[in-house]
């Protein structure tokens, strides 16, 4: 009895030392800079000539919450790879940024809190913020935390060119940046413009394909990012009629070989989450069985897209997207293959 | 013994409160804790630690005391709440919440799954039924029941599978992202399921004389398994909903206590409350920590600190 008790004791004594142990390798994470409480962070004053009237402003975000901005915000984090690159577009800074956000290059610097499917919350207040701005379309669930976290947050998130135009806006409203953000709203439609000019008369019938880890294959919908950017481009995206089980990508449909042979696309455009170096699904989509009778694999009409741009940070470099993809749909009609 | 081990629940608690992913020293965490001014360390310690080891507490007590009616009144020492199935009703509320996105109030997605676990248990019983329950048909038909109810969970989860990291969290049990609005919703079913339970300990001791003794002594056998159930679903199924299938404690726990307090039920019950939560704030604390900036679920820890511990206790037992 008593050896049970001791043991007892012993063990949480080792939970003890081990949680403090585990507190140590946190020197050890290879984040780029330690953030012990109370480091003054770069702070840099936003650029424009923006006054700070208009403050204190209410703003409907993306989710339609009413958010409330006291004065101009001096200390932004944001959390999703979509927000980092909106703050930067519209001229704003960050204190802090999500850990897999690397765009623009300026952010590599910056103290880092969590992934966007695991934020670090602790971390977000740590910087002493005085906005978050969180990702609407992968962060919608956390919503009560970062309420908890007593700062206001706006939720802002990209699955269409809209969607980048309303989330440049309403950035570019909170932190006193408008004109700026007006102004990279028009450029945007300029070269949109532009590229949609280029695309040739003829038609073209895509697939956009998507791995999970149990090897299944899904397909874009147009109301993702990037079934939503082939849509601009006039492609015909098939999977808009197809009705099959979801799966971890939100409207990424799953499709099966015999569909995607009656479908049968003209070109394949693949998207490969996991990182070098694991295959690209460009690579091996003619090893998954029934796939290698698609007309498009077999002469070769299979892209990769980059995952980046199109999955994982949908935002400010639309137009980029749009031109990455132009000529991967269109080949050689588009000046490119 | 009760006493050390609440002393041993505090201290983790403290623990808890004073370890995260950012590093507070012992004075920003007492600040964090009385000074009700804004602070960052007021934040973190006291909206983002702090209810979520509260929440720690009241899960592990709840399953652990839901483990311990449940092996009582089937006096099976495999009884455990996901077991039987008690929680895989609530396990596919659970799901079904998770994947629809169901945008209700807090409270509602309590009940709910604590309905889902009724809604199980009522199905064991049904199945079980025969002219009344015995032990023996109530384990079986839990577990045949809790096998169906799990793979309906998750054939849920994997036909509308979310990022991985969400299905994770609730299949392997995790309180990430848990605050005080998840406690407001709980709290109220913990104390009245660990009260009532407490009740009705004098009862499950006689129960364990075996059938005929218990009644022969006045109790209404029936009755008593029946109310026994229906608090071991309303306990673990407000601990799913916060918590998802947290494996381990309902089952371990019980044993434990067993160990150190014997077999009077008012004593195993407090046993388990007190060693349940403990279980439960350490795994968490080391789940929220081990890894730096990443979580793992803390259901994971407590099998990993678990089966270790149940695995000793075999080994000492004759």
């Amino acid at each position: 009895m008593k050896k049970l008790l001791s043991l007892l004791l012993l063990g949480a004594v080792l939970i003890l030392v081990a949680a403090a142990c585990g507190e140590e390798k946190e020197g050890e994470k290879g984040t780029p800079t330690a953030q012990p409480t109370g480091t003054p962070a770069v702070t840099a004053a936003p650029t424009s000539t923006a006054v700070a009237a208009g403050y204190p402003m209410t703003l409907k975000d993306m989710m339609g919450r009413s958010v409330t901005i006291a004065a101009q915000p001096r200390r932004v984090v944001a959390t999703s790879p979509t927000t980092v690159e909106t703050v930067y577009a519209v001229g704003g800074t960050l204190v802090a940024r999500e850990a897999t956000s690397d765009y623009p290059p300026a952010v590599a610097d910056l103290p880092t809190v969590g992934k966007a499917m695991a934020p670090d919350f602790e971390g977000i207040v740590a910087q002493k913020p005085d906005l978050v701005i969180a990702d609407a379309i992968n962060q919608a669930r956390f919503v009560q935390q970062f309420e908890s976290l007593r700062v206001p947050v706006l939720m802002v998130g990209a699955a269409s060119f809209d969607d980048v135009e309303t989330g440049l806006r309403l950035v570019g409203q909170a932190l006193g940046l408008s004109e700026k953000a007006e102004q990279v709203i028009s450029e945007l439609e300029k070269d949109r413009d532009a590229v949609i000019a280029e695309v040739p008369q003829q038609e073209v019938k895509t697939l956009i394909l998507i791995m999970d880890a149990d090897r299944r294959i899904y397909a874009a919908k147009p109301e993702t990012y990037v079934g939503s950017l082939a849509q601009l481009l006039k492609a015909e995206n098939p999977a808009a009629g197809l009705s099959g089980a979801a799966g971890p990508y939100p409207g990424y449909v799953l499709l099966s070989a015999e569909q995607a042979v009656t479908e049968n696309p003209d070109v394949i455009l693949t998207i490969s989450p996991a990182p070098p170096p694991a295959p690209r699904l460009s690579d091996t989509l003619k090893g998954v069985p029934g796939y290698s009778d698609l007309s498009a694999v077999k002469v070769d009409k299979v892209h990769e897209l980059d995952v980046k741009l199109f999955l994982q940070a949908p935002g400010p470099r639309v137009v980029e997207a749009m031109k990455q993809m132009l000529p991967l749909l269109y080949g050689t009609a588009a000046g490119g293959d | 013994m009760l006493a050390g081990a609440a002393l041993v629940l505090f201290a983790l608690m403290v623990v808890g409160v004073s370890l995260g992913s950012e590093r507070l020293s012992p004075t920003e965490v007492w600040d964090g804790l009385t000074n009700p001014a804004y602070s960052s360390e007021r934040v973190i310690v006291w909206d983002l630690r702090l209810p979520r080891v509260i929440l720690a507490v009241l899960v592990g007590a709840n399953l652990a005391v839901a483990g311990a009616l449940l092996q009582g009144v089937t006096r099976n020492p495999l009884a455990d709440p996901h077991l039987l199935g008690i929680s895989a009703g609530s396990g596919v509320v659970g799901a079904l919440l998770l994947v629809r996105g169901v945008d209700i109030a807090l409270e509602a997605k309590v009940a709910l799954s604590i309905l889902g676990g009724l809604v199980g248990g009522a199905f064991i019983y049904a199945m079980a039924w025969r002219g009344g329950v015995s032990p023996t048909r109530l384990t079986l038909a839990g577990v045949a029941v809790s096998f169906l109810l799990i793979s309906v969970t998750t054939a849920i989860l994997a036909s509308s599978r979310l990022f991985a990291q969400q299905s994770l969290n609730f299949v392997g049990g995790s309180l990430f992202a848990r605050g005080w609005d998840d406690l407001g919703a709980v709290w109220p079913y913990s104390l009245v399921g660990l009260v009532l339970a407490l009740g009705g300990a004098a009862s499950l001791n006689i129960m364990a004389l075996g059938e005929d003794a218990a009644a022969e002594l006045g109790v209404r056998t029936g009755w008593v398994r029946a109310i026994v159930v229906v608090l071991a679903v309303v306990l673990s199924g407000a601990a799913v909903s916060v918590a998802g299938l947290m494996g381990f404690v309902g089952l371990i726990i019980p044993h434990v206590a067993r160990a150190l307090v014997g077999q009077d039920y008012r004593y195993v019950l407090v046993a388990s409350a007190l060693l349940g939560a403990i279980l439960l704030v350490g795994s968490d604390t080391l789940a929220r920590n081990i890894l730096g900036e990443t979580e793992l679920p803390a259901g994971v820890v407590t099998a990993g600190v678990g089966a270790p511990f149940f695995l000793y206790l075999l080994r000492r037992m004759r």
